[in-house]
């Protein structure tokens, strides 16, 4: 009886408008652990998705954009001198703009993505909103960190000293993730891994692109990539 | 278990388990490429894994970090009509 209910419950949900108090709870309870499953299934499936090579493309295209934006706009701002701003803030500016290109792709469901996004904004609207952001922040920081300190208590069987300082270590590695429970640190760890590996990925490729096309284009002409017909 | 039932709702809840935290930790491990190629599964201990994640994410860091400074200077050398070249290249 139990399997039949199983096996035709999406039916169920379609057909039968009037579904019985115990199909109800036993709906409740597969979807409870569903859930569960989902939330591995959701885990995986994020992680694999970095791995694409679609994903790849459409980061490495979205970065020349935003790249774009960075190199156009030094040169409007600053009217007196019309040499480009120094190396050492050229490469600081692209790597922030790869990192921001990084956590727009992860489209919000991570928190290491959120936290990139909104320290960046909270930098930009440092001078103007101090204190709104800060009041902010320390809202939501304060209503998090109550539910965080009673579930790290009963992590007993990872009390171990060593252990405790690397998640601490892993927690400060991880944008946005310094206070919280262990089991979120190692998700955001995880996902946060496989979308660095493809940044690195795809701004190898952009390199390797760019260097090639320069030296071509050094060299007389831009007739080496193939005309559009 | 009734507990985990009523808490199962959100995923940190107060009651997690160790199995779930082995878990995440294989999962990690399987990320990782040292411990991946070099090892045997069973002689990688959790402080191991989380050793080499932290020393994989500076790496990767790192690697970002040069990466970064190649492509500046290499779009302060390149004309901007390459770059929307190269982005029409990609976006066929």
């Amino acid at each position: 009886m139990a399997s039949t209910t199983l096996i035709s419950n999406p039916v169920a949900t379609s057909s039968d408008h009037r579904p019985s108090r115990i199909q109800r709870k036993k709906k409740k309870k597969q979807q409870l652990q569903a859930a569960k499953q989902d939330h591995h299934n959701h885990l995986h499936s994020h992680v694999t998705k970095w791995k694409s090579e679609a994903q790849q493309h459409l980061y490495s295209s979205k970065l020349l954009q935003a790249l774009n934006h960075v190199t156009v706009e030094p040169s409007t701002q600053s009217s007196s001198s019309t040499c480009p701003p120094p190396p050492p803030r050229r490469g600081r500016a692209v790597r922030e703009a790869a990192d921001r290109v990084l956590a727009a792709a992860a489209k919000g469901r991570t928190r290491w993505s959120r936290a990139i996004l909104t320290n960046r904004l909270k930098i930009k609207f440092r001078q103007h909103r101090k204190q709104q952001s800060a009041a902010v922040a320390a809202a939501s920081g304060s209503g998090k960190l109550k539910k965080q300190k009673f579930s790290v208590f009963r992590l007993k069987g990872k009390g171990l000293p060593a252990v405790q300082r690397k998640v601490r270590v892993l927690g400060r590695l991880v944008p946005g993730c310094r206070k919280q429970a262990l089991p979120v640190i190692l998700e955001e760890a995880t996902d946060y891994i496989a979308a660095l590996e493809m940044q690195v990925r795809a701004m190898s490729w952009l390199t390797q692109l760019l260097s090639v096309s320069g030296s071509t284009s050094g060299a007389g002409g831009s007739g080496s990539w193939p005309p559009p017909s | 278990m009734s507990t985990r039932r009523s808490r199962s709702r959100q995923s940190s809840g107060s009651r997690i388990s160790d199995d779930q935290i082995n878990d995440l930790v294989t999962k990690l491990q399987q990320l990782l490429p040292e411990i991946r190629n070099s090892r045997r599964s069973d002689k990688v201990s959790a402080s191991m894994v989380l050793q080499e994640t932290c020393n994989y994410i500076r790496n990767l860091h790192r690697e970002v970090d040069d990466l970064s400074e190649r492509l500046s200077e290499l779009l302060a050398t390149t004309d901007t009509a390459q770059a929307a070249v190269i982005r029409s290249l990609l976006l066929q």
